[in-house]
């Protein structure tokens, strides 16, 4: 197997396939502290994708609640314990090897799912999970069970845990298209979007038991496997709604806790992002390195990124978004005026936003985060499009519309 | 329970689990910084936030509320948005 550069990873590793040679790639930054599990989400992708015969187990968006959620069940403890007895003991981190370009997390001494396979029997270490494991997504994950003692007739919960939005990752380095025996599995010089060839494709479902992520998925009405598209015609612009400008997916689109953004950024040969410092998401992934990826020791380079969860065990989050947790959730906490200002352009438009500006603006108040005092100014962020016309303007200081208590619904 | 493994076909195994706490941390404190910290830089008016705590149309906030009292939210809250003004007598 040809070596490739994983930069999550800070190493090179194997990988069936060299750089394909994609110049732009499909990426997302997830802010997993704002998001209220209201799986708008999901219903958005599902009413557009997945509600026909044949995909009624399909949930190519799903948001599953963690610590014990998941979709299918146990998918992420299943493919740890997988990789944990093929490398036992060693699946570890050395974060003192680090460089800001190369290895931002430092270097995975481990091994990924394409290096603790046999390559025989197996390509990709991995499982199919059964019929019972893809049913009844978000059962019981976060059903409240604790009751007021104010008599409140509803209950409530009794603790904390963080919801995990997940979509197909576009990984630069698929699980899925690494273990198809009919290269049926293609990813787009255009866009990085990973696709399966429904001719091609003839349901061995090596690709369901290759994605760590378990984000390729069977139908029996077909007997083809299919994912998440990325909802390509709206990332080409062929929708007719932006006059043939990049449009976010539908998942993005429709998140009304605004912890979503989606665009392009350009990647080089290498399958590396260029620098393009002004690329919202190449700011919050590499500038300001708030943003990391989902389990990064499988070593796909998955370009879906997370926003960590402030209020969750380290030790947990080191686990499932690798060793720059403590820097991301740091400077989260407290954020730059630059962050503060990206972060405004969540779900301010349909549009992809390829580059922006900051426009400062004057202090509007101090709070105190941690043991420091912030001061806050109501800048304002300008989103362009791909031929830097401007397409938003949004400020620091949202305007805030605050529902009446009592709203008369339904009223037309 | 704790001496018996987990099985992964029980039915009653996933509901509602929680991350623990380190002894000691309180974790309505945490959370409620959380929510304090994060709305407060966006920006949002300190009687605002004190609303999302009272109304129990937001229930994680309020569900605070509602267990530690007035004292304990207006604590936090004093202590990311400074001490609010007094009126002069």
């Amino acid at each position: 197997m040809p070596p490739v550069y994983n930069w999550q990873l800070g190493r090179q590793m194997d990988y069936r396939y060299p750089n394909g040679g994609a110049q732009r790639q499909f990426a997302a930054v997830f802010n997993t502290n704002r998001c209220i599990a209201c799986q708008t989400c999901t219903m958005a992708c599902k009413s557009t994708w997945t509600f026909s015969p044949g995909q009624e187990l399909m949930w190519w968006n799903n948001v599953e609640t963690k610590p014990y959620g998941g979709f299918p069940r146990h998918w992420d403890v299943k493919i740890l314990d997988l990789q944990e007895k093929a490398n036992p003991g060693a699946q570890v981190w050395n974060a003192t090897k680090k460089d800001p370009k190369t290895a931002p997390y430092g270097t995975f001494e481990g091994k990924t799912i394409f290096e603790t396979a046999d390559g025989v029997n197996q390509v990709v270490t991995g499982y199919i999970p059964t019929e019972d494991e893809w049913k009844g997504p978000n059962l019981h994950e976060d059903t409240a069970t604790a009751f007021s003692k104010n008599g409140v007739s509803l209950p409530e919960h009794s603790g904390w845990f963080f919801y995990l939005q997940r979509i197909c990752n576009h990984c630069t380095y698929p699980a899925c298209l690494a273990a198809c025996p009919r290269n049926a599995i293609y990813k787009r010089p255009e866009d990085g979007i990973v696709l399966i060839d429904q001719n091609r494709c003839r349901g061995y479902r090596k690709c369901t038991e290759a994605c760590p992520y378990k984000k390729s998925m069977y139908r029996p009405s077909t007997r083809t496997s299919e994912k998440c598209i990325g909802c390509y015609p709206r990332v080409e612009g062929t929708d007719p709604l932006t006059e043939g400008l990049p449009m976010e997916t539908r998942c993005m689109t429709a998140c009304i806790g605004k912890i979503r953004l989606q665009g392009l950024v350009q990647v080089g040969a290498d399958g590396q992002w260029l620098e393009d410092r002004q690329n919202p998401l190449y700011y919050l992934v590499h500038v300001a390195k708030v943003a990391l990826p989902l389990y990064p020791q499988f070593g796909t380079q998955p370009n879906v990124y997370y926003i960590p969860p402030r209020w969750v065990p380290r030790d947990y989050l080191r686990q499932m978004f690798g060793p720059g947790v403590d820097d991301a959730i740091a400077a989260y906490t407290a954020p730059s005026r630059e962050t503060l200002a990206v972060l405004q352009l969540f779900r301010a438009t349909q549009q992809i936003v390829f580059s922006y500006k900051v426009e400062p603006g004057p202090k509007s108040g101090e709070v105190k985060v941690g043991n420091q005092v912030r001061e806050l100014f109501n800048d304002t962020v300008v989103g362009f499009d791909s031929k830097n016309r401007e397409i938003v303007r949004v400020s620091v200081d949202e305007p805030v519309y605050e529902r009446p208590a009592k709203v008369t619904m339904n009223t037309i | 329970m704790a001496e018996k493994e987990l099985e992964a076909d029980d039915p009653y195994e996933l509901v509602n689990v929680r991350f623990p706490f380190e002894p000691g941390v309180d974790g309505d404190e945490v959370m409620a910084r959380v929510f304090i910290e994060e709305y407060a830089l966006m920006g949002m008016p300190r009687q605002k936030l004190l609303n999302l705590f009272r109304s129990p149309y937001f229930a994680g906030t309020h569900a605070i509320l509602a267990n530690r009292g007035e004292g304990f939210v207006h604590r936090l809250v004093d202590e990311v948005y400074g001490p609010e003004a007094q009126e002069v007598s």
